[in-house]
């Protein structure tokens, strides 16, 4: 492992740049902040799965008292677009439309009143008489893709769509060698199918905007977003203004996980704004947040492994069919991703195929969600590793060592699949995946207690594992920017474009700066994702933001540098190159000092002024996966099928940790999610389409005593081409939790679970083989 | 109708809609320090100390807190001093997007004033009606048991 | 409003019929409010907070699960199971509001409370222009039939030497309401089971007493068998429907599990089999 240096901000566990803010309750979210003559918008949704609309009248509605405007598709662009916060052109088909005369899921927009109070808002939404004609929907994958099954997106003016009239929104056929002679030449084969549910991220925040025009009548959007610059570009679009004439801010937001990857209110708040001229606030309830944002994509996922009975894999097949939803946002690369991040991980394949389809159905749109694909893949892939294990006797953590992807080494599924298009080659400079197992695997006492189920009263205990990766970022396509500027007391301000949902980005990139530039983190001040002052960051998704925003800062911060050098160097007499900075000085040689405040005083008012200042942009030419392995000890019931995760070890490599305490952060946070994913979480589905249990009292996440004990252990790597060796982590944690289980609950009580989520109902049945109502 | 109640250690008269709930008022007060995640009581997020114990704001009538004292997250700095509990959560990493954080930090602040020194389990079950998807409650318990050791010792300094 | 008394709470009420709501801290006339609620009656301050002893426990309508879990005299009730049970009901932020009389006013089918407090064999002191004391049972009894009484106390008997009470809750997370929940109470004489109850809620129906289940342990020696039994009767006994969280056919399995181990418990409690 290259040499990591010694730092002196940077992997130090500094406490948040807008922590005390957060903790004092100030008013920095969307919500906290609102002018006098606000008016509410409401959304009128639809009540059935798949409907034409006939007629709607909004006249009653329009002449009510405190209505100030009414919209639908009678009265708005027409616009073919996505909502998918992506870069342009997005991977994902214009399928949407601001509101239209049909309607394709339980919740889809009909209309919007926007009014002086909530009250009179969803009172008038009440009086909006809407006719509808009501169309079979397609409530599953399978009912999809049967003949003659009804046409979600029979409209004539969308683009993009793979195959519209057998509803599939994307088709993905990757190949690598030849699988069929991989398995011919398998001593063992294994296969095994999985289904994953629909799940929400639930964030505690729910979508929400604010717009209102500015002093010169821009249109300006304050959002809970991760792509203030997608959610700019998408709206001028929709609304057929130029991009000029809007401003995005993002102030701090509450959580978003994925789903405010999407740019999904601000078109309705900006219109209205526009064609009032008033401030609009548009704010999703609860249970408009789990019935109309978005949400995970449910897919099964095949898997096939085949083996020699040396262990290493001969061939990997994998089918993934992922529902989509009424649209199609992160359709394609979502898809993708379920091969994408996971099978460059077994390199030592030599046959490998990727393929399936996205299908349209009649229900809540699925779009990103943390570990986007990657999730779903790895829970047949690493059960099938598991079983494999298991037939050729091999224990479960040296299969993995046999067939893992080590530093020196390349895959050419990196080359073959992207997101959504080719991808791009790349090869590993950074895995401590030996050093992880290793860790991971004493710590939850895997020699001990494997295989031994001992029990506790009613309870049989198990042990699993799992290794999984992800990405830092989408390479050559993914843009970050920042720029840096001096104060003349030698602070800096650093722009960014970079989108913190609470992750922390705003600290660690203000980390990296500090480093760069030798102050304390207090002299950088951070202004981030404001579309007019900042510049350009494709946002928070793909962990793309330690990692390439990260390098961008640290260019700046770099360009900065030398600025500062060349104004010193007159002072002190000595060339550029021979000065060096530390402790806010600029240090020469033989010792002289200067001061950074002195310097800026100088750059600025005494001698060849200029504004000592520089801005830099980083796109990546690969994407370094952080690696994880992953341990879990269960209590399985036997009597009722609880599962009960008694201790999860995380022994994870994001490279270098820029702040260690944040990225433990990201993966305890990752990791609780997952096994709400895993064991809890499930959105379930009338057959008429409609959610059943749209509220946090039905849909259960997990609360403080939900959480095991939880381990999560930074072995750190050195990432060459990452910043300060840096790769991303904000993804990979949730990618383990599923098949980890599944593998502890196998060891615990000999079933298979193929079924997300695991609940005690489910487990029970599986060990008795009753069926499941 | 009109009531009086204390907020901060502040009285406040205010008038209010028959059904309006305590989270809403607060708000309207310019106290947006109380959050509102689900308007259910599920999620925590818009919890205060009512009469001294931790409540769902959005589940009180705000005509039942006539004559009251509340205490939203806003009124535990002292001159410019934050509580040992937002000390803590500052330095123990509890704080992400911090939706969460000011209902988390009543919670701690309600438990501490009556369990000086928890246990775990029982930081657990104070917190257990105040969700969180950011952190995993990971960084969260350990600072309610840094607060608790630092209130303990005396000082108000983390 | 904000009565001073119970009379005058009860007037209040009985004059607007279905158009008021009484409340301790009022917790489901938010959740549930209905467009014909135009009034709703605070009983906070007509004296109903304590926990009193008198032949057993006396608790006042208006008292918290906080105020009871913090209560010395609750604790020693039957070796502390109102503690056992209500310090885990809802939340902490629900438990410092919610009232005792109030979720009994709401009779929620998925209850904790309710089944604990049939095996407690639980009393009500109710007012409706007089005050009377009925059992819980036919409390419930009448609310189904639309009676709403004014609930003034709970009272709990003085419990029987060698007599214990267990309760089981199953739910999918900690902050939960419970799939299926069982509450038993057991009193031993020479051996054998003098009295016994038992009480399942969350079938998805209100918590009910299993009289079947209770005949059979009646002067039965509680040992692996007869509880083996009176579980499997249970299983079968409950009124089981398929609903969002589990089904019927796992409901039963629930509710003999939960038998099973409310009765094993009961009797380890009392020092062994009998």
């Amino acid at each position: 492992m290259p040499e990591r240096p010694e730092f002196t901000v940077v992997g130090k566990g500094e406490r948040k740049v807008d922590g005390r803010a957060l903790v004092t309750g100030k008013p920095v979210f969307v919500a906290d902040v609102r002018l006098p003559d606000t008016l509410h918008v409401k959304l009128l949704g639809s009540p059935h799965a798949h409907a034409r609309i006939l007629s709607i009248d909004t006249s009653e509605a329009e002449a009510m008292p405190g209505v100030v405007c009414v919209l639908t598709h009678e009265n708005t662009p027409p616009t073919r677009h996505t909502t998918a916060g992506q870069g342009y052109p997005e991977p994902s088909p214009y399928d949407a439309r601001m509101f239209e005369d049909k309607v394709r899921f339980v919740g889809d927009r009909v209309a919007a009143v926007a009014a002086e109070t909530e009250e009179i808002a969803l009172a008038a939404l009440k009086a909006i008489r809407v006719e509808y004609e009501e169309l079979e929907p397609v409530l599953s994958i399978d009912d999809a893709r049967r003949d003659g099954a009804p046409v979600i997106h029979d409209e004539e003016d969308s683009a993009g769509i793979y195959d519209a009239d057998r509803n599939v929104v994307a088709d993905v056929d990757i190949d690598v060698g030849d699988v069929s002679a991989g398995f011919d030449a398998s001593d063992v084969i294994v296969e095994t199918t999985c289904e994953t549910q629909y799940a929400q991220h639930a964030p505690i925040e729910p979508h929400v905007v604010y717009s209102y025009l500015d002093n010169n009548g821009r249109l300006v959007l304050r959002t809970s977003t991760q792509v203030p610059f997608h959610a700019r570009r998408i709206v001028a679009q929709t609304l057929g203004i130029p991009i000029r004439s809007v401003r995005v801010i993002k102030p701090r937001i509450g959580g978003g996980f994925g789903t405010k990857q999407e740019v999904l209110l601000e078109d309705v708040a900006g219109l209205v704004t526009l064609r009032t001229g008033r401030p609009a606030w548009v704010g999703l309830s609860r249970k408009e947040e789990f019935v109309a944002s978005r949400t995970r994509h449910p897919m099964r996922v095949r898997v096939r492994l085949g083996a020699g009975s040396d262990g290493v894999l001969r061939a990997i097949e994998m089918e993934a069919v992922s529902n989509t939803g009424a649209y199609g946002a992160h359709g394609l690369t979502v898809l993708a991703n379920a091969g994408s991040k996971t099978l460059p991980l077994y390199n030592k394949a030599p046959n490998v195929r990727f393929y399936g389809q996205a299908v349209y159905t009649n229900l809540p749109v699925a779009g990103a969600y943390r570990g986007y694909g990657a999730t779903q893949g790895y829970f047949p892939l690493e059960t099938a590793m598991d079983e494999l294990a298991e037939r050729l006797g091999i224990d479960p953590i040296e299969l993995r060592r046999r067939n893992h992807v080590r530093v020196g080494e390349t895959s050419p599924i990196f080359e073959k699949l992207g997101e959504g298009r080719e991808g791009v080659e790349q090869t590993i400079k950074s895995c401590e995946l030996e050093r992880c197992l290793e860790i991971g695997a004493e710590r939850i006492g895997w020699a001990e207690k494997r295989g031994k189920k001992l029990r506790d009263g009613p309870r049989v205990h198990g042990l699993g594992m799992t290794i999984v990766m992800q990405g830092s970022g989408i390479p050559r396509i993914d843009m970050a920017a920042a720029t840096i500027k001096m104060n003349e007391d030698g602070s800096f301000n650093l722009l960014i474009g970079a989108t913190d949902l609470g992750t922390g980005s705003d600290t660690i990139l203000a980390q990296i700066a500090a480093e760069v530039l030798a102050v304390p983190l207090d002299r950088i001040l951070v202004t981030s994702s404001d579309t007019d002052l900042t510049p350009f960051d494709v946002g928070a998704y793909a962990s793309s933001t330690t990692y390439v925003s990260g390098t961008a800062v640290q260019r700046a911060a770099e360009k900065v540098r030398g600025q500062i050098l060349e104004v010193a160097s007159a002072v002190l007499g000595a060339s550029a190159e021979s000065l060096r900075l530390a402790d806010e000085s600029v240090v020469a040689p033989g010792g002289e000092r200067m001061s950074l405040a002195d310097v800026c005083l100088r750059a600025m008012y005494e001698s060849d002024q200029f504004q000592i200042a520089a801005t830099a942009s980083c796109v990546p030419a690969e994407s370094p996966p952080p690696f994880l392995a992953n341990f879990a000890e269960v209590a399985v019931d036997t009597e009722t099928g609880r599962v009960e995760v008694l201790h999860y070890v995380a022994a994870v490599d994001c490279g270098v940790a820029i702040n260690p305490i944040l990225a433990e952060g990201q993966m305890e946070g990752a990791i609780v999610n997952g096994i709400g994913y895993a064991l809890t979480e499930e959105m379930l589905i009338s057959s008429r389409g409609r959610v059943r249990n749209p509220s946090l009292f039905d849909y259960k996440i997990p609360g403080a005593l939900d959480v095991p004990r939880l381990e999560v252990i930074l072995v750190e790597s050195y990432e060459p081409t990452g910043p300060m060796g840096a790769k991303s982590i904000g993804e990979v944690g949730i990618n383990g939790p599923i098949p980890t289980i599944a593998n502890a609950i196998y060891d615990a009580v000999g079933v298979r679970l193929r079924e997300t989520p695991f609940t005690p109902e489910r487990v029970l049945a599986a060990m008795r083989e009753v069926t499941v109502a | 109708m009109t009531i009086t109640l204390t907020i901060n250690g502040r009285r406040t008269t205010a008038t209010i809609e028959p059904g309006e709930r305590l989270s809403d008022l607060l708000r309207r007060e310019g106290f947006m320090g109380v959050k509102i995640g689900c308007r259910a009581g599920d999620c925590g997020a818009c919890a205060v100390l009512l009469d001294g114990r931790a409540v769902n704001s959005c589940l009180v009538f705000a005509a039942k807190a006539d004559g009251a004292e509340v205490v939203t997250v806003e009124g535990l700095e002292r001159e410019g001093r934050l509580h040992p509990v937002q000390e803590a959560f500052l330095d123990e990493g509890g704080i992400q997007c911090g939706y969460c954080t000011p209902g988390m930090v009543i919670s701690a602040v309600d438990l501490l004033s009556r369990n000086p020194d928890p246990t775990e389990g029982e930081i657990r079950r104070a917190l257990s009606g105040n969700l969180c998807r950011c952190t995993g409650y990971v960084k969260q318990i350990r600072a309610v048991q840094r607060a608790a050791a630092a209130m303990k010792g005396g000082g108000t300094d983390a | 409003m904000k009565p001073a008394s119970v009379e005058e709470a009860w007037a209040a009420l009985d004059e607007r019929g279905r158009a008021a709501k009484p409340i301790g801290g009022g917790i489901d006339a938010v959740l549930y409010a209905t467009p014909e609620t135009t009034a709703v009656v605070d009983l906070s301050g007509v004296g109903l907070t304590y926990v009193r002893e008198e032949d057993g426990l006396a608790i006042g309508a208006t008292t918290t699960f906080t105020e009871i879990v913090e209560s010395p005299l609750a604790r020693e009730h039957l070796g502390g199971i109102l503690i056992e049970v209500l310090e885990k009901v809802a939340s902490p932020l629900q438990r410092n509001l919610g009232t005792i009389g109030g979720t009994l006013g709401s009779a929620h089918p998925w209850s904790d409370v309710i089944p604990l407090l049939l095996a407690l064999d639980a009393a009500l002191v109710v007012y409706d222009g007089r005050e009377r004391r009925l059992p819980l049972t036919e409390y419930l009894a009448g609310r189904a039939r639309g009676e709403r009484p004014l609930i003034t106390e709970v009272r709990l008997p003085a419990p029987p030497k060698a007599s214990s009470c267990t309760f089981e809750g199953f739910s999918a997370t900690g902050f939960d309401v419970a799939v299926l929940n069982c509450a038993c109470f057991v009193a031993l004489e020479a051996g054998r089971c003098a009295a016994v109850r038992i009480a399942v809620g969350g079938t998805p129906a209100l918590a009910v007493r299993m009289p079947a289940v209770e005949k059979s342990l009646i002067g039965a020696s509680l040992d692996e068998e007869a509880i083996d039994r009176a579980a499997a009767l249970t299983g079968e006994a409950i009124d089981a429907r398929d609903d969002r969280r589990a089904t019927a056919a796992y409901r039963r399995v629930l509710a003999c599990v939960g038998a099973s181990r409310c009765l094993r418990r009961a009797v380890e409690k009392l020092g062994g089999t009998g």
